[in-house]
């Protein structure tokens, strides 16, 4: 009995039936009545697209200091036909730069977004079904976690760790797993009373099978939300990292274009020069967001409309 | 005199999928200190009309057609705030889940001054008064005016909430389904509570319930609601003597009464008719016993049977003949399988 | 209650140990030389040596813990090398300025959120939500940094309406609070940085307060209290919005947190003399015990504001109890 609970419930999840509806096909099904969800697909689609093919889309190398005729450097000009978002103090291509930063911006947002969904969710699972002293400590653990204020962290952090992407996606991940494994013991807290699990362990199922074969595939809606959330929070934490001036040099990021853009006083008026990156950090979050609306209505039947 | 007088009502649900005809035609009288019971399964729209008569629709409820005349005046008619006074005051209500009824953040004695103080002008020490004096008459201690709703057991909530519906004295009291999450012990000791307290304060009450015993010990007159409609309406007495409506039949052997202790139910086979779709017969001929082909194309109207007994069926005269094959087992397992063979047919 | 809050106060410091114990192996342990982190590593060895010897980093790891957990229990966080004066003295002038703009932004993202929230879900399905939905998600998406960085560029250097950085008028000094903080002067400088903070706070109460609130309205509580004839005003904000706080204050809790995140980028943005920005400037600097004493404190304002929080909701809801 317990196996075709759980084999529909697998099933459900990805098609759907009459009566029990399954996530994508609720999910898609959200995207034709809700335009904004549709919006965000395109966006983010977008946003990958340059993403990965940033290197080609660039026209110029970000450093590159561009002179115009008369050999002068193109001081903080305005958006022209040959630099689409104008230039900076010292000539550079600002939309070379904001091209080559989504490309950062994705990669910490997906790789921060996985690393804590996977530290989170193994977590939760394991504290919520286990219940007892081993879910008392992690829960300890997780408000630890939860004491520590984010941003002065990184900052600290970063004093004594050498700035790169590598290490901003280690801070933001060290600092954020704790929301996801409180909201999936908590999930897991209730499945785990189902009936099917309870025959699960009558038939003498080992925890860890338990765990992987039948609570994980109930929490994966739950799981897929909070990593959607998870990429924002990243691709915002890089960019304010970045900001500060703790980034990753090497890299061109949406926050260190705006960290000189602010050191070098010119945020005050080459508005092009801090609009710009601004701007492609709304529209990719607000791309995400649009589409964790439409999931939310997945994951929460109640939100859904009649 | 009549206080309430419902004419040729209609209500309608507007849903994504189209508009759902949730009650049709209805027409019933009240008077002063008469108690009426609706019975029927859930989603015969019993409590939509209670909830229709205190204007308490969801938003997507309307009333469609018809009259709601209540003390002389309709209130279909009346604007937001007249309704408003009208509530609590005049007609009060009695929810089907106690449990939840109470706003966990407020004491239970702050929530019933303030029904008080919304329609009257008595300061609040007068209306902690009111409060204890109702408390008492429904057998609660006064000191637990100064609970919380989550320190009161489902019984004390559920007569809180009555308290609450009798602090101003309404003409008309509307319980819906007032007992039914309460175990059968306390059930029953508070249905002999209301009836009492209704019978001392001549108000008039509309009892909502799927449970046609209870109708039995509690009120005056029975109305067999099915799929939006009337079916049978007569005074209690009558009724549980001679039921003449199929359906009533097939309620009645849901609920038997104590002598027939051992035996095993019969329950009526199929589900009540979906009221999306335009029916043109009767409601009822889904699960009929005595279904003829007029039943599939006509719908009976609600025609005298007897003396203050009404029945909307087209065969009243066969009733005797009806009611002996309606306690037999055999005749209602043939509609089980004739709904099942229904259903391949048309699958 | 005072059990309660005897409890909480207890978890707290706790927590604080802990948090303070992280940071000082943080900056200890890491790989290098570890008294690079210490102490400044440009200046001279013979006053390199010194120094180590003063701060006691050529004393075994432990002897240093034990003498940084008394140091941290009399607030002592030792010099700042930059200012050469003691971190708590430097900190203690910096905690109004964090303080006074994180809750005038509070106020201002609470009132908002909550009456917005409520407002929305009384207007569920219409134009309205959808479009002060949008608005939201709009704010959560932008950087406060950047939000904050355009405000200046719009409001203070285009149309001149606000100053856009610092918390006074160059050359303006006062010596006591009232002088510092109660002038107009003052005000006009908290406009824009708390404007931009609240901005970025609001998006939380509002959202949770709408979803919270329309949880609320389908209560049957609610439909008693239309059958009891109350106005539709005092259903809303009596029966519905109190309920509907409780979830906004929970989420309020864990919210301060990143909420003071946000606002040490602010503070940087606006050269705001807190907290926040004095924790940038200190790890640019290699002010380490700044830095470390600038964390501690920031941690533990947070920590205390939780506190607040969960007193705060236990008094507003009934149903827990003081356990």
């Amino acid at each position: 009995m317990s196996k075709t609970v759980v084999s529909t419930s697998i099933k459900s999840f990805f098609t759907s039936k009459k009566n029990s509806q399954g996530f994508f096909p609720v999910f898609i099904n959200n995207l034709k009545r809700d335009k904004l969800a549709l919006i965000g697909v395109i966006l983010l689609i977008f946003f990958i697209g340059v993403g990965i093919f940033a290197d080609f889309i660039a026209p110029y190398e970000p450093r590159e200091r561009h002179y115009n005729e008369e050999g002068k450097i193109r001081r903080l000009e305005a958006p022209s036909k040959d630099h689409w978002f104008g230039t900076t103090d010292v000539g550079r291509d600002i939309f070379s730069q904001v091209v080559l930063g989504t490309k950062t911006a994705l990669t910490v947002g997906i790789l921060a977004a996985l690393l804590v969904t996977l530290v989170g969710a193994t977590v939760g699972i394991i504290a919520g079904y286990s219940g007892g002293v081993v879910d008392a400590v992690l829960m300890r653990i997780v408000d630890f976690f939860y004491a520590i204020p984010f941003i002065p962290f990184v900052i600290i952090l970063s004093a004594v760790l050498k700035p790169s992407i590598w290490n901003i996606i280690l801070a933001v991940s060290l600092l954020s797993w704790r929301t996801v494994a409180r909201l999936v013991r908590s999930q897991v807290l209730s499945i785990a009373k189902r009936p099917f699990i309870k025959a699960a362990k009558v038939a003498g199922a080992s925890h860890s099978r338990i765990m992987v074969k039948y609570i994980l595939p109930n929490v994966i809606p739950l799981i897929l939300l909070e990593m959607a959330f998870m990429v924002n929070f990243a691709i915002m934490a890089e960019a304010s990292i970045a900001f500060l001036g703790f980034g990753d040099p090497q890299k061109p990021s949406w926050g260190q274009i705006l960290h000189i853009n602010f050191v070098t006083g010119n945020s005050r008026s080459a508005w092009w020069w801090t609009a710009t990156p601004g701007l492609a950090i709304v529209l990719l979050l607000l791309s995400i967001f649009f589409i964790t609306r439409a999931l939310e209505e997945v994951v929460d039947p109640r939100l859904r409309r009649r | 005199m009549l206080l309430l007088e419902v004419k040729n009502l209609d209500i309608d649900y507007k849903t994504q999928e189209g508009t759902l005809k949730a009650i049709s035609d209805v027409s019933f009288t009240l008077r002063q200190g008469e108690s009426v019971g609706f019975v029927g399964e859930s989603g015969c729209g019993k409590t939509t009309l209670a909830k229709s008569i205190m204007k308490l629709l969801p938003k997507n409820g309307s009333i469609s057609k018809g009259e709601i005349i209540f003390k002389g005046e309709d209130l279909v008619k009346k604007s937001k705030e007249e309704i408003r006074r009208i509530r609590h005051l005049k007609i009060a209500m009695v929810s089907q889940s106690a449990m939840n009824s109470l706003n966990p953040v407020y004491t239970v004695g702050d929530q019933i001054i303030e029904g008080i103080l919304a329609h009257t002008n008595m300061s609040k020490k007068e209306a902690a008064k009111r409060a204890e004096e109702v408390f008492s008459i429904i057998g609660l201690e006064g000191k637990r005016l100064k609970s919380y709703p989550h320190q009161m057991s489902g019984g004390m909530k559920q007569r809180a909430i009555i308290a609450m519906a009798l602090s101003l004295n309404p003409d008309l009291i509307i319980a819906d389904e007032p007992t039914t999450a309460l175990d059968v012990v306390v059930q029953d000791r508070i249905l002999r509570e209301i009836l009492s307290i209704q019978k001392q304060m001549n108000s008039s009450m509309i009892f909502i319930t799927h449970d046609i015993s209870v109708v039995s010990e509690i009120c005056d007159t029975i109305i067999v609601m099915y799929g939006g409609k009337i079916m049978e309406k007569a005074s209690t007495k009558i009724f549980f003597k001679k039921p003449l409506h199929p359906y009533s039949l097939g309620l009645k052997n849901a609920f038997p009464s104590i002598l027939d202790i051992g035996e095993e139910l019969i329950s009526i086979p199929g589900t009540p008719p979906n009221l999306m779709k335009n029916l043109s017969g009767c409601r009822f001929v889904e699960r009929c016993p005595f279904r003829t082909t007029l039943c599939q194309s006509e719908m009976p109207v609600l025609r005298e049977a007897g003396e203050d007994h009404l029945v909307a069926c087209h065969y009243i005269d066969k009733h005797e003949a009806f009611t002996e094959a309606a306690e037999l087992r055999e005749t209602w397992e043939a509609v089980r399988s004739r709904i099942i063979q229904e259903k391949e047919e048309g699958a | 209650m005072l059990g309660f809050i005897m409890k909480r106060i207890f978890t707290m410091v706790i927590m604080i140990l802990l948090v303070s114990t992280m940071i000082f192996f943080l900056f200890r342990t890491m790989p290098g030389d570890p008294t690079a982190f210490i102490v400044d590593p440009s200046i001279p060895k013979e006053a390199r040596d010194q120094l180590l010897e003063r701060y006691g980093l050529n004393d075994s790891l432990w002897k240093q813990y034990t003498i940084f957990l008394k140091d941290l229990v009399r607030l002592d966080f030792g010099n700042s090398f930059f200012y050469g004066r003691p971190v708590t003295v430097i900190i203690k002038d910096l905690i109004p300025a964090t303080l006074i703009l994180m809750f005038t932004a509070m106020l201002f993202a609470y009132i908002i959120g909550i009456l917005g929230g409520a407002w929305m879900a009384w207007k569920r399905g219409t134009k309205l939500e959808s479009f002060g939905i949008t608005i939201s998600l709009i704010f959560r998406s932008a950087p406060s940094f950047w939000v904050g960085l355009m405000m200046i560029l719009i409001f203070a250097v285009r149309l001149k309406w606000f100053p856009g950085q610092g918390m006074r008028t160059s050359g303006y000094t006062g010596e006591t609070f009232r002088e510092i903080f109660l002038t107009l002067d003052f005000l006009k400088h908290l406009i824009l940085p708390s404007i931009v903070a609240g901005l970025y706070f609001v998006a939380t109460p509002l959202l949770i307060m709408r979803n919270s609130m329309l949880e609320v309205l389908s209560e049957d509580y609610i439909e008693m209290a239309h059958a009891k004839g109350l106005k539709e005003s005092k259903i809303l904000y009596r029966h519905a919005a109190r309920n509907a706080l409780l979830p906004v204050i929970t989420a309020g809790a864990l919210f301060i947190g990143s909420a003071m995140g946000g606002l040490v980028l602010i503070e940087y943005v606006f050269s705001w003399p807190g907290l926040g920005r004095e924790i940038q400037r200190a790890v640019v600097r290699h002010d380490y015990p700044l830095a470390q004493g600038a964390f501690i404190i920031i941690a533990s304002l947070v920590m205390f504001m939780n506190l607040v929080a969960d007193v705060l909701y236990v008094i507003l809801d009934p149903r827990i109890s003081y356990k």
